[in-house]
């Protein structure tokens, strides 16, 4: 028995579809008004009054965050309308390599409050860097591996790219718990 | 309720402490004094912590600390190592010329075993980039009833998991995530980390493959679509995988499809609708002469067995998270499904396992049943502190609460048409110490179930079993994944369960065991 190849008109039928798919998608979020990452005036504004934290965001954040916190690939948005909830979003376990594994999740259930989040609520600027100078950069780099001045200046420039009001002289151990996000 | 109101107390107090106390400033953590000149991570035990994960391009060398690119390949390896054993005290069967204790390892229990996860490992390989993992899991386990499958886990190390995922850049607002391989996947588990106390209602394991989908409707208003396929496929008879007595399902092959739809509000309420049918095809051939017909070709029909349940899950911080889900089974000839639904009802796999507990064996698997489970969470500590944050670095009491009744609507055998029975757990962690906890469990099954007599007659009774456990648990840590246990168990049952002089059952139950993950 042979099989026919598609025809020409039948892939260009399939790849017009599947464009006008992602058209369809892109044109759903612009007619909502949605914003992916940081708005370019808070970016901007971001970079000249926090400089040090751009560009330590840039080298550490980035790659999988995006430059104006998008996200690129899995990794969650953190910058703009939508990001930094104060509830984390689910965790997919399916996609956990250990899920198949009970007793290894009992095991890391160990590692958090029963009945806890994933992570604390983001309601301050202090919770936000206790949860990223203890669990950021990722692989291929090391939480916890940079100093707590890197992690303040990728907050201070996280919190302006954000859209919130920072103190004059920036978010730091002192200020940040009164800084709401 | 003591130890409730003993930990309250001891918080109180320390808070007390705390307020008493003028208020000092952090000091500086001291120097990890062999760590290398400006890195605060502390040495492993292999490579230093600043060396580069990815090995350089051709002629180059990076220095440490250089920051290398997170398109880049990386490879982990994980697992979990657990050493159990668990010592039953018996009694003397009634034909027993001797008397004296009677020891049994593993013991002649029933009902669900508080802590006991096994002795065995699992060794697991994940190469991965920001699109794709690869993973691999090795298991290897002795004699446990739950790892009854393939093969004997005694046997030798197997592996069950190996997949590969592609997570693709995101299109607009759409994420989607395709994997093919061999894996489990669950869902409908009411608690929140892991499967909860009685596990997920719906699990699917065996060959195949899932795409998922995830929509942001509104910001922070998801909208998660997944479909699988997967296969559990025709084992021949000859085909030598240990244990041969508790496999009755060999020679079918079992096709699983499954759909899911989910929307959450705000990250702290859930919802999911999870529908699946397997489908069992049965080609067994040496069945068909055993019945009153000999000679007669008669095969037994191709089965299906299909699930309908309605996730819900509410985050309610600081006072814990509350699951509840509803779910309903209906069964066709579900003795010719095998375990493509890898748990059902309390971690029941296959349409077999399913038939023989919950229908009847002379249901032939045909009926119905309905269930709902319910799970709640909470941190003691968490409640007290709040709206202080508590991650779980200190003294706590880890509740966890379960309950789930079901129902057999419908059953062709009519000792289990319309019966019903519930299922019910508690589980209390007094975290005392970094290294030190005292853990308290009381688990307990009850329903309506039948059995045949010497004389051959149906006897139909209560099947009910409860044991209550009390133990120290030490670890490294406060939020350490790693536990040696030390516990007692005594155990419960009714007339009807414990109905056998020959083979008492145990009520008494030591259990020593250590898990650690890495």
């Amino acid at each position: 028995m042979s099989v026919r190849p598609p025809s020409s008109n039948a892939r260009r039928s399939s790849l017009a579809a599947a464009a006008g798919l992602l058209a369809t998608l892109e044109l759903a979020g612009a007619c909502a008004g949605r914003q992916r990452g940081a708005t370019p005036e808070n970016l901007a504004h971001a970079q000249s009054a926090a400089p040090n934290g751009a560009a330590l965001f840039k080298t550490h954040c980035a790659g999988c965050h995006g430059q104006r916190g998008e996200s690129v690939g899995r990794a969650p948005r953190i910058l703009g309308p939508g990001a930094l909830p104060k509830y984390p979003a689910e965790q997919n376990l399916n996609a956990d390599p250990a899920a198949g594994d009970p007793e290894l999740l009992r095991l890391r259930a160990q590692t958090r409050p029963a009945g806890a989040a994933s992570r604390d609520p983001f309601s301050s600027a202090q919770e936000l860097f206790q949860f990223v100078s203890k669990n950021m950069p990722r692989a291929p780099e090391k939480p916890g591996s940079l100093q707590p001045e890197e992690y303040w200046a990728i907050i201070n420039f996280m919190l302006i790219a954000h859209g919130v009001d920072v103190p004059p002289g920036g978010v730091n151990a002192q200020n940040a718990s009164s800084v709401k996000l | 309720m003591v130890c409730a109101l003993v930990f309250a107390v001891s918080v109180a107090a320390q808070a007390q402490t705390e307020a008493q106390t003028p208020t000092a400033q952090p000091a500086e953590p001291p120097p990890e004094p062999i760590s290398l000149p400006g890195s605060p991570a502390a040495p492993g035990l292999s490579l230093s912590p600043e060396a580069p994960p990815t090995p350089p391009p051709p002629g180059a060398a990076p220095a440490f600390g250089t920051r290398s690119d997170p398109e880049a390949w990386v490879f982990r390896v994980g697992g979990r190592i657990s050493g159990f054993g668990q010592l039953g005290i018996g009694r003397t069967p009634s034909y027993a010329a001797d008397s004296g204790s009677i020891f049994h390892t593993p013991p002649r229990v029933l009902g669900k075993s508080a802590i006991y996860a096994g002795p065995g490992a699992t060794l697991n390989f994940q190469y991965a980039n920001q699109t794709v993992t690869t993973f691999v899991s090795l298991e290897a386990s002795s004699a446990a009833t739950e790892w009854r499958g393939y093969q004997a886990g005694s046997l030798g190390p197997r592996i069950r998991t190996a997949y590969v995922a592609v997570s693709p850049a995101p299109i607009a607002d759409l994420r989607l995530r395709i994997q093919v391989g061999a894996f489990s996947v669950n869902y409908g588990a009411p608690g929140p980390w892991g499967w909860g106390l009685f596990g997920p209602v719906l699990a699917v394991h065996g060959y195949g493959g899932l795409a998922t989908g995830n929509y942001e409707l509104a910001p922070n208003v998801p909208l998660n679509l997944e479909y699988g396929l997967s296969g559990v496929p025709l084992v021949d008879e000859a085909t030598p995988r240990g244990t041969y007595t508790d496999w009755p399902e060999a020679g079918i092959s079992t096709i699983v499809h499954h759909a899911h739809v989910g929307v959450s509000l705000e990250n702290r309420y859930f919802a999911k609708l999870h529908l699946a049918r397997a489908t069992g095809r049965n080609e067994r051939r040496y069945l068909d002469d055993i019945t009153a017909t000999p000679g007669v070709v008669e095969r037994r029909p191709d089965g299906r067995m299909d699930v309908a349940a309605l996730e819900t899950r509410m985050i309610a911080d600081p006072y814990g998270q509350i699951g509840i889900t509803p779910v309903y089974w209906n069964f066709k000839d579900a003795v010719s499904v095998h375990d493509g639904i890898w748990w059902a009802l309390d971690w029941t796999a296959g349409g077999r396992e399913m038939t023989n507990k919950f229908l009847g064996p002379a249901s032939g698997g045909n009926g119905q049943i309905a269930a709902v489970s319910i799970e709640y969470d909470f941190s003691l500590r968490r409640i007290l502190l709040a709206p202080a944050p508590f991650d779980g670095n200190g003294q706590d009491l880890r509740v966890a609460l379960a309950f789930e009744p079901y129902w057999t609507l419908k059953s062709a055998d009519p000792n289990y048409n319309q019966t019903s029975g519930y299922f019910v757990g508690a589980s209390l962690e007094h975290v005392i110490l970094p290294w030190l906890s005292t853990t308290y469990y009381l688990f307990g099954e009850s329903r309506d179930a039948a059995t045949v007599d010497t004389a051959g007659n149906a006897q139909r009774g209560r099947w009910v079993t409860f044991s209550g456990t009390v133990g120290l648990a030490l670890h490294s840590s406060w939020q350490s994944q790693d536990r040696i246990v030390l516990a007692y168990s005594r155990y419960f049952y009714s007339r009807f369960t414990d109905n056998n002089p020959a083979l008492p059952l145990d009520r008494d139950v030591f259990t020593l065991g250590g898990s650690v993950a890495f």
